[in-house]
């Protein structure tokens, strides 16, 4: 243990001896905030899912509200042809793939790239080289219109930041209120690696003026299922 | 460039005169107070929750030493080494050798506070390590090397003329001022540095004690591609970084994101738990932080002061503070500007070095009302204030002039003929024109005196 260590832990216990006049905080402080959030919370699941569409549109996300994976198709097939995308990045369960699946029924042409099959520097190379990337999101937080993914779930999270374009499933039932239910919902072991995501990258140091497509995706598309 | 708080009221005359930075300052400011007025309107519990973020880091700033201890054993179980900065120069050289052992030739920034407190560029460069800044404002004011003139925007007072004329002297580009243009310039070019740097280094919005947990707010994806292509993350973090648990973190980002930009949530919030290249094939495989004190154990030694160290760096006191608004980020002379700056500059550099920091306050209260974290900067400025007179710093004229009044309202007979007097020589001046006095009557206009003088008007209006 380092010397600075001992010091700084030695100064502080020292501070920690003298105390601080202090207000005493309201004993309903934490019910009084649980009201104020009860207020601005949706009461059923359309509500929820209206809220969140409301939020992501905010923050230049796309809503669409789908059926089924074939119409999900649809959609990312219809993305990748308006802008002359070949390839696309593929990561999550089941769904991704059977989305992904009909693509290659309906088109042949395209690939789909697995990058938890590449090792790195390999994986890092050929994502940064893909333009569009399928990854499924494990929550939404509809008060701010965020995609939650944990790394645990996604196994991985360069696609979302590389691509131009992320396109992100999402069931309309993993939607939380906002971040104090999350974090009630989520294991804590999973909590500790993730991201969250609320529309695409942006910057506004230049005269304040808002860019999408900082360092990151320029477009984010949600596609939720029911 | 380097500034120092010493040199403040030559900063300030020049930026007084800089038309140009201040309806910069202005526009940046005013869109970012709409958009958070915007946003708290809509967060119906907003007093409470400052109440709530004020006492939560009460409890880690009173308890810090038991906090950085358990933030450090739950690092370690995450498998994030822990070093421990006494100061600026232990920090840089902690660095310096992480870089040395690891050969590390390339190194990208994201947005950190406390590696501009420690200096830490220049002595990057002086080592040969290109290190790179990649938030979009800092990437900026780095080409011109130059400070950050705001907490978070960096280079809120250049024009996207400035930064076109920049881009094409600095990287060789065709000129362009049209911002979308100047982004897609900087993005191609940071790309190819995210993807081939030895080494990525970042501050962090907060630490999580009770989970050994980082977490960094973003909007541009540049900190996490930089926090997880490199194989090494370096994180320097203030010791006052902390929040108790998980449960916490959800008060901290509500309040963060609404104060510094008016949003409702960043684009991006990271959490890192750790090396993850083994685990999920990606992500580095070594991070580090590095736990900086450089003068905060000594404020929390204060009982009165330790306020100050609540600060999350949102800024929201900056864009509201009516000085600021007039002279910009850098007449501060120091990283931490606006009220917190003022606060914090005498009390890490000393109240020699910072003894004019205190002065750049109207104490009009503004920044108090407005903080997420309740710091009571007025009256830690008026605090800060009695310490550098008590020490001797104060200005010469200003303890002459001061001794002479308590001299004054200690004679009564002589006070009466010392707010009498100007009433009459004013007299002998031309009409209409204002008493004179030199330096006040610079840049304002000076009404003419009452020629009855005060006590007299005083008392003639209190028997109305």
């Amino acid at each position: 243990m380092s010397d600075s260590r001992d010091i700084i832990l030695e100064t502080l216990k020292e501070a920690g001896q003298i105390p601080t006049k202090r207000e005493a905080v309201p004993q309903d402080l934490d019910e009084r905030i649980a009201r104020g959030l009860e207020k601005v919370t949706p009461k059923t699941q359309q509500g929820l899912i209206e809220q969140f569409q409301k939020e992501l549109e905010l923050v230049s996300g796309e809503f669409h509200r789908l059926k089924n994976a074939n119409a999900a198709a649809d959609i990312v097939l219809e993305i990748m042809k308006q802008n002359g995308y070949e390839k696309i990045t593929v990561t999550g369960e089941n769904i991704c793939q059977r989305i992904s699946d009909i693509m290659i029924k309906v088109d042949e042409s395209i690939v789909c790239v697995d990058p938890l099959n590449l090792p790195y520097p390999e994986r890092k190379e050929l994502l940064a080289e893909v333009p569009i990337a399928l990854v499924e999101a494990s929550f939404g937080i509809t008060d701010i219109g965020a995609l939650v993914f944990p790394y645990d779930d996604s196994q991985t999270s360069l696609p979302h930041f590389l691509s131009e374009c992320v396109i992100s499933v999402i069931s309309g039932k993993n939607l939380v209120p906002n971040q104090f239910d999350l974090f009630d919902k989520l294991p804590p072991e999973k909590a500790k690696n993730m991201v969250f995501i609320a529309g695409p990258s942006r910057t506004a140091d230049i005269e304040k003026i808002l860019i999408l497509g900082a360092h990151g995706p320029r477009r984010l598309v949600v596609l939720m299922f029911d | 460039m380097h500034l120092s708080p010493l040199k403040t009221k030559k900063y300030v005359k020049a930026a007084l005169k800089d038309e140009r930075v201040r309806k910069a300052v202005d526009k940046a400011t005013q869109t970012v107070i709409n958009a958070r007025k915007h946003v708290i309107d809509q967060i119906g519990y907003w007093e409470d929750l400052r109440l709530k973020n004020h006492a939560m880091k009460r409890d880690v700033i009173e308890n810090l030493a038991d906090y950085l201890q358990m933030f450090e054993s739950n690092c370690r179980k995450n498998e994030i080494q822990v070093l421990w900065a006494a100061d600026a120069l232990e920090a840089r050289q902690i660095i310096l050798d992480l870089a040395k052992k690891n050969g590390v030739k390339k190194i990208v920034k994201s947005k950190s506070l406390t590696t501009e407190e420690i200096e830490l560029n220049p002595a990057l460069q002086e080592n040969g390590i290109e290190s790179l800044e990649t938030d979009l404002g800092e990437y900026i004011v780095q080409l011109m090397d130059q400070i950050p003139s705001h907490l978070t925007m960096p280079a809120m007072h250049l024009s996207r003329q400035d930064i076109g004329r920049l881009f094409q002297e600095k990287l060789c580009v065709e000129y362009t001022d049209d911002p979308v243009a100047l982004m897609g310039i900087a993005r191609k070019i940071l790309r190819e540095h995210f993807l081939s740097s030895d080494m990525g280094l970042s501050g962090a919005n907060f630490g999580v004690a009770g989970s050994g947990v980082l977490c960094i707010l973003e909007n541009e994806a540049n900190a996490h591609l930089t926090l997880s292509l490199p194989r090494l993350h370096v994180v320097v973090m203030g010791i006052e970084k902390l929040v108790p648990d998980l449960k916490s973190v959800p008060f901290i980002l509500k309040a963060l994101a609404s104060s510094a930009t008016g949003q409702k949530s960043t684009c991006y919030v990271n959490f890192i738990g750790g090396p993850s290249r083994e685990k999920y094939g990606e992500g580095p495989e070594e991070v580090i932080v590095i736990l900086l004190d450089n003068g905060r154990s000594k404020i929390v030694k204060e009982p009165l002061l330790r306020e100050t160290l609540f600060c999350i760096r949102c800024g929201a006191c900056l864009n509201h503070c009516p000085v600021y608004q007039q002279i910009g980020g850098h007449a501060y002379g120091s990283v931490y500007m606006g009220p917190i700056g003022i606060c914090l500059t005498p009390q890490y550099l000393g109240e020699s070095e910072g003894r004019h920091s205190p002065s750049l306050c109207s104490i009009c209260g503004a920044c108090y009302d407005v903080c997420p974290v309740k710091i009571d900067m007025p009256r830690h400025i008026l605090m800060l204030r009695n310490r550098i007179v008590e020490k001797g710093y104060s200005m010469k004229a200003e303890r002459i002039g001061m001794k002479g009044w308590a001299f004054l309202t200690k004679h009564p007979m002589l006070y009466r003929l010392a707010t009498w007097f100007p009433g009459q020589f004013q007299r002998l001046l031309p009409k209409g024109m204002a008493f004179p006095a030199p330096g006040y009557t610079r840049d304002r206009v000076m009404g003419r005196f009452d020629p009855k003088g005060f006590r007299k008007r005083y008392f003639k209006l209190r028997d109305i």
